[in-house]
């Protein structure tokens, strides 16, 4: 395998299985006796895809088209069905904004914990917690249990401390370009543009064309599990 | 290169160390009196256990039977209560596991740390508790407190591993699991006498969690050297739990994040 791939998929298929029943003992026991009620989904078709070493590489598509899990076989989060191949070289993460903050904790607390399982050490953390707070525009309440927060905080917070993450490939699932008010979306596309685009390969899904314009250098579209279309943004934008 | 796996390394021990933290430490926020709770809850248990037993139930018996009943309880109470936050863990941690590629043991590494430091607190208050009102005499065989403690870790671990995987197939589980512990609760010497196992009922030595709590009474009641062959076989069959266990979850948790 060539050394500059960040992420090659062969073949990839997925399936899945829908039951209309539930996953209970007693729900079982009925699907068992009256035959199962189960359907099958394919979420995804005979995807084979190459994305390069600090590659931006951008996919689109409509809701439900399978974007978010071919993140997630990317990620190596699910498995693809059997005959498919996922390689990656490398450490993979996916920034949401809707990752887990303990809502009991404050915005301290959380940013210890999802720091940490970001990569940072507890040092580092340490050293960049008001920095991270102070990015977040959330000084008065850093000590406010993250409950009171509203979904904007929490956005803003989550991505002041994801910009600190480290890994190799990075899946942004509208992640970037969407957060807070026109200041802070600004100073976002600076610092996102500066920690993450040199040397990191960018998977990134959207449905704001405007950021895969400006930063994409290949895009793939797909629609119901199947790649329609890989190429330049405006080769593969213009059709939709 | 051997600079990076040693970062890499002891950012797995950090994150595990804060989630234990976390694990413990959250209940008690928002909370008046925070963490001192976690002294005062085995306190109090062992102030009622001792007023309910030596002066209402048992009036005329040995009153160290409040010792008895509290090391029962209180090493019970770790097994039952890390296996119920097993049952859920990878639902409770699933925004993690979807998105960062953590290894999945790492959450029961926390899970087990978090309720172990719990258990020795209990430990502790037992142990002033013991000295303040019975004068107990101690000796080297407390050391075999560890040979113990991590046969219950393992037997903890391998029983988690297995429930948290099933909990992904089977999503009621844990209310199966809340009668079995009850059953548990009731067939261990927690409350009743172990020496009426020795009178021919013997077999129920096999169950881990029995050998250790009759080793535990043993060594810190009694102090006597534990009995070697059941905690032996305690220690090998907790260690074949562990083992198998992990990698039953290793294997068939895969689609883990499809399910919950």
């Amino acid at each position: 395998m060539d050394n500059d791939i960040a992420i090659k998929l062969e073949n990839i298929n997925k399936t899945f299985v829908l039951h209309d029943r539930g996953n209970t003992i007693r729900s079982r026991i009925f699907s068992f006796i009256k035959g199962s009620g189960s359907r099958k989904l394919k979420a995804l078709q005979n995807i084979d895809l190459e994305i390069k070493k600090g590659e931006f590489f951008g996919i689109v598509g409509s809701n439900g088209s399978g974007k978010s899990t071919l993140v997630q076989i990317m990620n190596e989060s699910i498995p693809p069905d059997k005959g498919g191949k996922v390689t990656v070289n490398g450490k993979t993460m996916r920034l949401a904004l809707g990752m887990g903050f303990n809502n009991e904790l404050t915005a301290r607390q959380n940013i210890m914990i999802n720091a940490s399982v970001l990569g940072m050490s507890i040092k580092e953390i340490k050293s960049k917690m008001d920095e991270m707070i102070a990015f977040a525009e959330l000084e008065e309440f850093a000590d406010t249990p993250v409950k009171y927060y509203s979904s904007g905080m929490k956005s803003k917070l989550m991505f002041s401390i994801a910009v600190n993450a480290e890994a190799d490939i990075f899946l942004m699932d509208e992640f970037f370009g969407g957060v807070g008010d026109k200041n802070f979306r600004k100073k976002a596309d600076e610092i996102f543009l500066s920690r993450f685009v040199k040397g990191k390969t960018i998977i990134h899904v959207s449905h704001q064309y405007e950021t895969i314009r400006k930063y994409c250098d290949r895009v793939m579209l797909i629609e119901k599990g199947k790649v329609v279309k890989i190429g330049t943004p405006d080769e593969v934008l213009e059709k939709t | 290169m051997p600079i990076k796996i040693s970062k890499t390394f002891r950012n797995r021990l950090e994150r595990i160390y804060l989630f234990a933290k976390t694990d413990y430490f959250v209940r008690y926020y928002g909370s008046k009196l925070g963490v001192l709770w976690a002294f005062l809850n085995p306190f109090f248990q062992i102030m009622i256990y001792y007023f309910a037993f030596s002066y209402l139930i048992f009036r005329k018996n040995d009153p160290s039977f409040v010792l008895y009943l509290f090391t029962g309880v209180i090493t019970w109470q770790f097994f039952s209560e890390t296996t119920k936050g097993s049952i859920n863990l990878f639902q409770k941690q699933r925004y993690i596991l979807q998105n960062i590629g953590l290894p999945k043991v790492d959450f029961f590494w926390s899970l087990i740390a978090s309720k172990f430091w719990g258990y020795f607190i209990n430990f502790v208050i037992f142990l002033i508790f013991d000295l303040v009102f019975f004068n107990p005499v101690f000796s080297l065989n407390l050391l075999y407190l560890f040979p113990i403690w991590l046969g219950l870790s393992l037997f903890t671990l391998g029983v988690s591993f297995y429930l948290s995987t099933f909990y992904i197939y089977l999503r009621d589980l844990d209310h199966l699991w809340s009668i079995i512990l009850m059953a548990g609760f009731w067939t261990i010497p927690i409350i009743w006498d172990y020496k009426i196992i020795y009178q021919g009922y013997e077999f129920m030595m096999l169950n881990p969690i029995t050998a250790f709590i009759v080793n535990v009474r043993q060594i810190t009641l009694n102090n006597e050297a534990p009995d070697l062959k059941y905690l032996s076989f305690g220690l090998v069959v907790s260690l074949i739990f562990a083992i198998s266990g992990y990698f039953f979850m290793k294997f068939k948790s895969k689609k883990a994040l499809e399910f919950l």
